[in-house]
């Protein structure tokens, strides 16, 4: 307030007038404002950032432009954010309109405003071999009171992207898992030993602006649902909202991503975006999919991935309609083979409403078929149909209470309409990013029913670099002459030892009918 | 548990135990090399170098230097988000806009080709992509896990769960369970045609006999132990009678006085044992009427009963007693009906 009066009071001996701007951006030990020139500063200026009426910063003009200007902090009661006023008193008469007018850049020659994206590339360290990624290796050994539980699973994977290829705009990016699985629970599977699963190894280039092409082994990103690839596609924009693509190549095996020539895939597609996200705003991409598989024409779908935002709503789906092609031998007609359609509404800041559909059906085509081992009609029931919804609430003291209902109907499983309450607590005893939520369920199997209950918490510690993870669950199930229950509890630690290196352990013991199961987890990631 | 198995786990995690600590604990947030090349592509940057780095040196971004990502760009990083490199996201692969509005899907690879829907959040979060509660969501689907199927390695029932799609197990245990079918030999499944509809028999708690359910005919007691064979002579598993001389035929014939007992064996005995049969006469057995069986039961006919051979139940005697009792008819029947305990 006393600084207020000595500003007022300066001014009027100076007779200096009053400039009052917004702050934009907060960056590092400097600050942007929505004024500048135009409104008669100049670099070297003093003046304060207020927060409703009090001071709570001194700074000064670095550099100016017409519209905004760069601030040096010089003394700070709080750390100024976006939205802070900013007030200068300028000795100099303020620009009349013409004036201002006239200090603005020529037609021809457009406004550049600090932050606004360069027109030219700076002269940096040139860009190569620009390498990211994650590597991580996690072991799990299960033992248990049977022994036909028993097993061992060694995990390596990684992914990344080396960019900029010897400074080229090539690029590459990978992704893989490489297992290795042994015990009594895979003796004589065909999961026994190593497995090696490729999911993205390809080489890419941009085209044109926001284009790009690229060749290996890759999943369609604008339609996962496409599935892989060994072969290439193109991605290229037309227009500011319209993309479109081709993808050609062979499938690789469905059980290991093995490559092979049996199914060459071929999947054109569109894609476009409207409107202003946080307002109205869509997008979706529309494919044509269609392979063969040993020579015989085999499969044609019709792929499609949407999204629709209405400001607090949110519609997400992904469907696949498949088409009779000749190659089905347990059903006919055109299917509706996929849906998952998503939505979701933020009544208001405490309430969440959501629903959803949610479809499944095997594909009846050859190479689904061939691929079985144990070929068995019911394994091409009409697949399920499943609705659902839910709400969430946002309760006093960091609380969220979450209620979902569903509805499950197939030919060949049973009709179940589980639902599922869940209290979640955020920062429980002030401690912040820790949660503790607790969720009880109902069962519902072939001939029995009943419930469950399952208990989680995360605790960050020691600044964040420790996390415990623990659970406990419960479940009772009531068959026909005979009642099953399961307890499992697990307890986890995550230490983020930094320079990207993580460690994780943990142990579960699972307990109840018949069972005795103890499991010891480790894990290691490293980023780079 | 193979003992290669917890060699194999040994020896890994120790060399990675040591390539960790052997590794770059040093290297901060703000480190940078030079070789790396700038890790965004800086067209998109301000034209104000310093606001990141030194004057005087490009090789550490300044300390003070936070973006906020948040405020900055109206997205928020949080969990692993957070600690990412940028260029994980903003890259020659394409505009990030476009990828954003498209939710989690539009930057991390859908593995599971789109079949669990694009709300990544019902199962994983930002912190790990690790789902936890598995088995607790699994009650959403069409096989809730039950029994020893909770401590199943998931790519037992999910054979393409490591290319990432979960949809499509099978439903029928025998599709899972092929090799425990090969195996069952004791009776041979296969001989009786048994390869379907596994649990008429069994539970999901075990194959074994624990897991056995013969809840159309309870194995109780001795039947508990019994052999298979015992009852289902000659090696037939069909449906067999259920009253108990269909087996127990020669135990009547060596049981003493039997002759002209009831043939509903479980009136009397148990399945534990023969020997502890308990009966629970509905009139009780005291005082006078603790008396041999076929002093009621003439004949040893326990079917039919009478209560007149006694020397106290002289009709005029009876006729006499109960000449006021409206109804009153001299037969064992109606004794019972007005005397069902014996006493007056």
């Amino acid at each position: 307030m006393r600084a207020a009066w000595a500003l007022l009071l300066c001014a009027a001996i100076a007779g200096a007038a009053e400039v009052r701007g917004k702050v934009t951006q907060v960056v590092a030990d400097a600050i942007y404002v929505d004024i500048g020139s135009s409104q008669g500063l100049e670099p070297g200026n003093g003046g304060q950032v207020q927060r409703v009426g009090e001071r709570i910063a001194d700074v000064a003009v670095v550099t100016v432009s017409g519209e905004q200007a760069r601030l040096r902090v010089v003394r700070t009661v709080r750390r100024p954010v976006v939205g802070d006023d900013v007030v200068f008193q300028i000795k100099s008469t303020p620009q009349t309109k013409a004036e201002t007018e006239s200090k603005r850049p020529p037609a021809d020659q457009p406004f550049e405003p600090l932050l606004e994206r360069q027109k030219r590339r700076a002269k940096v360290v040139p860009e190569r071999n620009i390498f990211h990624g994650r590597v991580s290796f996690s072991q799990v050994v299960q033992s248990d009171n049977e022994g036909d539980l028993d097993y061992a699973i060694s995990l390596l994977t990684s992914d990344g992207m080396l960019d900029r290829i010897a400074g080229s705009r090539w690029s590459m990016r990978w992704a893989g898992n490489a297992f290795y699985r042994t015990g009594e629970a895979f003796e004589g599977s065909e999961f026994e030993g190593g497995q090696l699963i490729v999911f993205d190894l390809a080489l890419a280039h941009p085209v044109g602006e926001d284009g790009s092409f690229r060749f290996g082994r890759f999943l369609p990103r604008t339609l996962a649902s496409a599935g892989y690839f060994d072969g290439a596609d193109i991605d290229v924009a037309v227009g500011e909202n319209t993309r479109f693509g081709a993808a050609l190549g062979f499938r690789p095996t469905r059980i290991d991503l093995t490559p092979s020539v049996d199914e060459p895939t071929g999947l054109v597609y569109g894609a476009y975006k409207v409107g202003k996200r946080g307002d109205a705003f869509a997008s979706g991409s529309y494919g044509l999919l269609a392979s063969s598989w040993e020579g015989d024409f085999d499969r044609a779908a019709l792929l499609i991935e949407q999204v629709a935002e209405l400001g607090s709503a949110r519609l997400d789906a992904t469907a696949t309609i498949d088409f009779d092609v000749g190659s089905s031998e347990y059903r006919s007609g055109t299917q509706l083979t996929q849906l998952d359609a998503f939505f979701s509404w933020r009544i208001t800041r405490g309430i969440t409403l959501r629903a959803g559909a949610d479809r499944w059906q095997r594909l009846d085509t050859a190479a689904e078929r061939d691929t079985i081992e144990f070929l068995d009609p019911l394994l091409f029931e009409n697949g399920f149909w499943r609705t659902w919804i839910g709400a969430a609430f946002a309760l006093p003291g960091r609380l969220r209470l979450d209620l979902q209902y569903d509805n499950i109907n197939s030919d060949t499983g049973p009709t179940t309409t589980p639902w599922r309450v869940t209290l979640e607590h955020f920062d429980p005893f002030g401690i912040p990013g820790a949660n503790l939520s607790l969720t009880v369920f109902s069962l519902e199997s072939f001939t029995g029913s009943g419930y469950g209950g399952l208990f989680n918490t995360s605790v960050p510690f020691v600044g964040g670099k420790w996390v415990l993870r623990a659970l406990a669950g419960f479940r009772y199930l009531d068959e026909a002459d005979q009642t099953f229950d399961v307890t499992n509890v697990s307890v986890n630690v995550d230490y983020l030892a930094g320079g990207g290196w993580q460690i994780s352990g943990g142990v579960q013991w699972f307990g109840g009918t018949a069972l005795d199961s103890l499991l010891f987890e480790f894990r290691l990631d490293y980023r780079f | 548990m193979k003992l290669n198995a917890a060699k194999w786990t040994v020896g890994t995690t120790a060399i990675l135990v040591l390539l960790v600590t052997c590794g770059s604990f040093r290297k901060g947030k703000q480190y940078w090399n030079s070789k790396w090349g700038p890790l965004v592509p800086h067209t998109s940057f301000p034209a104000d170098c310093e606001l990141c780095h030194y004057p005087d040196g490009w090789k550490k971004i300044r300390p003070e230097f936070e973006f906020d990502h948040a405020k900055q760009t109206g997205h928020a990083l949080n969990g692993a988000h957070e600690g990412a490199a940028c260029l994980r996201c903003h890259n020659d692969f394409g505009p990030i806009e476009v990828y954003t509005s498209r939710g989690c899907v539009g930057c991390h690879a859908d593995i599971h080709q789109a079949q669990m829907g694009n709300d990544c959040l019902r199962c994983h979060n930002e912190s790990s992509w690790r789902p936890t509660g598995l088995v607790a969501d699994h009650a959403r689907t069409r096989f809730p896990l039950i029994g020893r199927h909770v401590a199943a390695a998931c790519v037992q029932c999910h054979p393409r769960g490591p290319t990432g799609i979960y949809r499509g197990a099978p439903l029928a245990c025998e599709q899972c369970h092929q090799a425990d079918l090969a195996t069952a030999v004791n009776p041979d499944h296969n001989a009786q045609g048994w390869t379907s509809r596994c649990d008429r028999c069994h539970t999901p708690v075990s194959w074994g006999a624990n897991g056995f359910s013969h809840s159309f005919f309870p194995l109780t007691g001795a039947h508990k132990t019994a052999q298979c064979q015992s009852c289902h002579t000659g090696g037939v598993f069909g449906p067999l009678p259920r009253d108990c001389l269909s087996c127990h035929q020669d135990d009547l014939a060596r049981a003493p006085n039997h002759q002209d007992f009831p043939r509903q064996c479980e009136q009397c005995h148990g399945t534990t044992t023969w020997e502890d049969a308990r009966f629970n006469h509905r009139f009780p057995l005291r005082g006078d009427h603790n008396v041999d069986c076929s002093v009621c039961h003439v004949g040893g006919n326990t079917a039919s009963f009478t209560c007149l051979v006694c020397h106290d139940h002289s009709k005029e005697k009876m006729d006499d007693k109960h000449d006021d009792e409206p109804g009153y008819s001299y037969n064992s029947a109606a004794c019972y009906q007005c005397h069902p305990r014996g006493d007056d």
